[in-house]
């Protein structure tokens, strides 16, 4: 995990990280580790969550 | 023993008394004394313990080459340890301790070293405490650690204060003795701007205690009148207690003065280096006298016969009833005939050479001298103190003729000039057969950036040893001086010296000649580190050739006096024993500081809350009024958030992210670094630091840039901008500013050196004003000056303006995705534009937003942060950045790295983003683990 935040404007968490044959993997469920143990299932995404376009900033 | 002498001292007030301590003990000196001049006055001739055998050890010299007398100085806050007596200007209540030994000077347990010394020898650790291998760590490394080191380290934080202070010549002189005022008055008259340092509080050198005679009177004479003209002259600064301790390129000296290291508590600074930019450097550093190398010649009551001459005229301290002079040179002479004069006994001259003819040897025997030609000191008598000299032929092998006895021996091996300030900078030395020394080499001195020199050597440190010789010699380096400056010499009075002819000296480096191994043993060459003739030759026997080698392995010339009484010596006998020349030989590199520097000074101001000083943005003040809370990044403070009453920290990012995304939001982006590259390859330069093309961009338009180091890893990123057709302006990470600007005069000044390119660092030049939102547009037109339309200013494109009345430049770049402006305004006008946004956003919905939001927002748009993203091992193809990589570069730094196997590997970890499936946010530092352990039992992993 690089970057991780909960996101006001979409209301969820998103997060970056570096995955092995990553941009392969788009769609899959992986695991991540907690700190307290267990793990916590996660979709690989485009690391663009917002307006993947440019829109917003194109006016 | 050693006394105060009933008349005579210079240097002293006698109706002065002055009151200090050493180990404790109650002891009075006199206004003007040094520590060591009052030590001797008070018959404390045992000053120390050597360093590696703990023997008793006395004053050798009077000047900054003095190896053995160094002591503790001070209490608490004022400790300072190995400082010389012999520049230590005494001052009432001073205390001081002498070093290296327990439980006491006197009986001194670790002197066990000195009666197994002959199992000591060079090189002794490095062949002993090799085996068995645990021992080093648990036995023999702390047992050394003990006993290492000569003073202790303070352990209290310094109670004074230093400073740096700045000057700029044409000619700096180094050096207050005749040559140095010589040569002043000259470029002065001239009208150069000239600095003159002089190291002790005294002008005039040696001249004075040799009764050299000027211009028809004694030499203090001239030096009076010339001091007098010299401060007359407007462009010409004097400084006393000064210390030019280095010379650089570019003509850049360093220099220590001693404001009030005789006047401790008085509010002063203690210490202040000068950091000096002059056109030419003149040394006048005169000569050191060397010691000769006879069985005993540590003993103390054995020092150098300058220094013996120099105790009995400048303090009026004998240093003992009765003194034997040996010698190989004519000017030891002047020592015999000072302490004669002065009512002392001298038993007799043992002269090395065979035939004694000079004048001033005729003078001495005319006082009734007596004068032993071809003879040696076979050894000195005595423990903790001189108590006779055994003397033989210096051809011989060491029969011992007859015992003299005495209480003091005076030395004199012959002179080396102080070349150091001329070899800093690569000035070249030669061998001066007649008198056994090196001096400048004219044909190669240290050049400057014109190829000419930087430095002229003048006087005794240009080998001209004599008043008449070292007179003349510096008129004509002050006139070449003034030359090299472009001026033209004026007419000045020239003094000159009264021709004193000396008669040859004789190569003596081992006393007698023919010494056996017994006596080698107790010929020490270098005082501070117990280097003895017995120990270089062992080194040169073992196979260590090079001068080089053999000091790192038998320590000469290491310690902290770094060799200016040893070092002659020591490669003369290293020459000797492989049947060499001494210049094949060579001598060690000369290195600054010419004596130690006090770390402190070296600080200077720089410690406690202006060590590192925090950096503010020019809307500091703002955001911290408005209830900012700031974090660190690099030296500066940010606001991470805006908290309003009542909010969390979490709950005021999200409501700034939301107002930035549906209104309008401002950021200090102030710290954003701010890097002018300017010139006619400033293009190619640029093209070589950036993994894209940089060149091509065109003047008016913004591009986005990765810098990545040699092994191909990301380094930093920014916005580049081209201002004109050879300026760009690179805008780096907050935290990367000072890194990346010397990372660019790095590779200029190391690599690229013939690259016409110039770099400032105009961080804080400017304040910076990030303008984000779908209002952002509004806000400005309502502000005014500028058209910000699409039309006029399309994305990734900049425009220079008046903005409100503000001069400003107005970039559109995004790092949050939405509509977004960054404004940079000259620093002075930032909190100005601050307000003006403000208050005409208000009718928009305007709020600050801090580092954090900013974080969040970039992270939304999947934008990397150096640092979050990077870590040292990632390269930019790790993420997804392949399009701001050119292809078609030949090269860029980083190129070849990422060309290699483990870098270029498909099955790298490579960028995505995660969105967990029940919507929660994913720990910080979380793992995707694999299956399986790798070879340390550690679970594989996958991901990060």
């Amino acid at each position: 995990m690089t970057s991780t935040y909960f996101s006001p404007t979409l209301k969820k968490g998103i997060a970056m990280g570096l995955l092995r044959h990553g941009p392969q993997r788009m769609g899959e469920v992986v695991e991540f580790t907690r700190a307290a143990g267990g793990t916590v299932q996660a979709r690989v995404v485009n690391p663009v969550f917002l307006d993947a376009d440019g829109e917003k900033q194109n006016v | 023993m050693s006394t105060r002498l009933s008349r005579g001292g210079r240097l002293i007030d006698r109706s002065a008394g002055v009151d200090f301590s050493f180990n404790g003990k109650r002891m009075r000196g006199l206004r003007g004394d040094t520590l060591a001049a009052a030590l001797l006055a008070n018959d404390q001739m045992l000053v120390g313990r050597s360093f590696k055998y703990h023997r008793p050890r006395g004053i050798v010299a009077s000047g900054a080459e003095e190896p053995n007398a160094l002591v503790n100085m001070g209490q608490g806050g004022r400790f300072e340890p190995n400082q010389r007596t012999t520049t230590t200007e005494l001052f009432d209540g001073l205390a001081a301790t002498s070093q290296n030994h327990f439980p006491s000077l006197e009986f001194d347990v670790g002197v066990l070293n000195n009666y197994v010394a002959r199992f000591l020898p060079a090189g002794f650790c490095y062949k002993t405490f090799m085996h068995p291998r645990p021992f080093w760590k648990h036995v023999f490394e702390p047992v050394i650690r003990q006993s290492a080191g000569l003073g202790k380290a303070p352990k209290s934080a310094d109670a004074d204060r230093y400073e740096y202070a700045y000057a700029f010549c044409d000619l700096l002189i180094v050096g207050g003795g005749i040559a140095g005022l010589q040569a002043a008055r000259i470029a002065g008259a001239a009208g150069a701007r000239v600095i003159v340092l002089e190291q002790t509080a005294h002008w005039g050198g040696r001249a004075p205690v040799d009764g050299d005679i000027i211009d028809g009177a004694p030499a203090e004479t001239w030096i009076n009148s010339t001091i007098e003209a010299l401060e007359k002259m407007p462009k010409v600064t004097l400084k006393t207690r000064t210390m030019g301790f280095g010379v650089y390129d570019h003509g850049y000296v360093l220099a220590e003065e001693k404001v009030a290291d005789h006047t401790p508590g008085d509010g002063r600074p203690k210490k202040r280096v000068w950091r000096i930019r002059t056109a030419k450097v003149l040394t006048a550093q005169g000569a050191i006298e060397r010691p000769l190398s006879f069985a005993g010649n540590d003993i103390p009551g054995v020092m150098l016969a300058s220094a013996v001459r120099d105790f009995v005229v400048n303090w009026a301290v004998s240093p003992g009833d009765r003194t034997v002079v040996v010698t190989n040179n004519d000017d030891a002479y002047r020592t015999a005939i000072a302490l004669k004069e002065a009512g002392l006994d001298v038993p007799a001259v043992i002269d090395a050479r065979a035939q004694v003819t000079g004048a001033l040897p005729a003078r001495a025997r005319a006082l009734g001298i007596r004068i032993e030609a071809g003879r040696a000191v076979v050894k000195v008598k005595g423990g903790k103190r001189v108590t006779g000299v055994a003397i033989g032929l210096q051809a011989g092998e060491g029969a011992v003729l007859e015992d003299i006895a005495c209480d003091a021996v005076a030395m004199s091996g012959g002179w080396s000039p102080v070349v150091h300030l001329w070899s800093h900078c690569g000035g070249k030395l030669e061998w001066d057969r007649k008198h056994a020394m090196f001096r400048p080499d004219p044909a190669r001195p240290p050049i400057t950036h014109d190829g000419s020199a930087l430095v002229i050597p003048a006087g005794a440190c240009n080998g001209a040893l004599t008043a008449a010789e070292a007179l003349a010699d510096a008129a004509e380096a002050g006139v070449s001086a003034v030359k090299a400056l472009g001026l033209k010499a004026k007419t000045s009075p020239v003094g000159k010296g009264e021709e004193a002819p000396e008669a040859a000296m004789e190569q003596v480096w081992i006393m007698p000649q023919g010494a056996g191994p017994q006596l080698k043993m107790k010929m020490w060459l270098d005082y501070q580190n117990d280097v003895k003739v017995s120990d270089v030759q062992l080194a040169a026997r073992e196979g260590y050739h090079s001068v080089e080698h053999t000091k790192r392995y038998t320590t000469l010339g290491m310690a902290t006096d770094q060799g200016k009484l040893s070092n002659i010596n020591g490669l003369a006998v290293l020459a000797h024993a492989m049947s060499e020349d001494i210049p094949a030989v060579g001598t060690t590199t000369f290195r600054p500081p010419y004596t130690p520097v006090t770390i402190g000074a070296l600080a200077g101001e720089s410690r406690g809350d202006i060590f590192q000083p925090l950096r503010r943005s020019p809307m500091h003040a703002w955001h911290e009024s408005h209830g900012a809370y700031m974090e660190p990044v690099g030296l500066w403070r940010r606001p991470y958030c805006y908290p309003r009453a009542g909010e969390t920290h979490e709950q005021a990012v999200h409501r700034e992210i939301l107002n930035t995304r549906s209104n309008v939001g401002l950021l200090d982006a102030s710290t954003l670094g701010k890097i002018i590259v300017k010139g006619p390859d400033a293009g190619r330069f640029l093209d070589m630091l950036y993994t894209n093309v940089m060149s091509s961009l065109g003047i008016g338009k913004c591009r986005y840039g990765l810098m990545c180091n040699e092994q191909g890893f990301l380094s930093d990123d920014g916005v580049v901008i081209r201002l004109a057709e050879d300026t760009w302006l690179c805008h780096t990470t907050s935290g990367g500013a000072d890194r990346i600007h010397g990372w660019m005069e790095d590779w200029l000044q190391c690599e690229w050196w013939d690259w016409k390119v110039f770099t400032a660092n105009v961080t804080e030049q400017y304040a910076q004003i990030a303008v984000a939102g779908p209002n952002a547009r509004k806000v400005l037109e309502a502000v005014g000056g500028i058209d910000v339309s699409k039309e006029a200013l399309p994305f990734m494109t900049f425009v220079d303006g008046q903005l409100g009345g503000i001069p400003a430049r107005v970039h559109r770049i995004s790092f949050s995705g939405e509509l977004s402006y960054e404004i940079a305004v000259p620093a002075s006008h930032g909190q100005a534009l601050w307000d003006r946004l403000l208050a005409a956003g208000a009718a928009h919905g305007v709020a600050p937003y801090g580092t954090e939001a900013m974080h969040v927002m970039r992270a939304e748009k999947g934008f990397i942060m150096i640092g979050d993203e990077t870590d040292g091992t990632v390269i930019p193809q790790d993420l997804g950045l392949d399009w701001a990589i050119s292809k078609k570069k030949e090269d860029y730094l980083g190129k070849r790295g990422q060309a290699r196997t483990h870098l270029a590997s498909p099955d790298r970890w490579k960028l995505v983003g995660f969105e967990t499936l029940d919507g929660s946010v994913i720990e910080d530092g979380a793992y995707v683990p694999d299956a399986g352990q790798n070879p340390n039992g550690q679970r594989n992993v996958q991901g990060r």
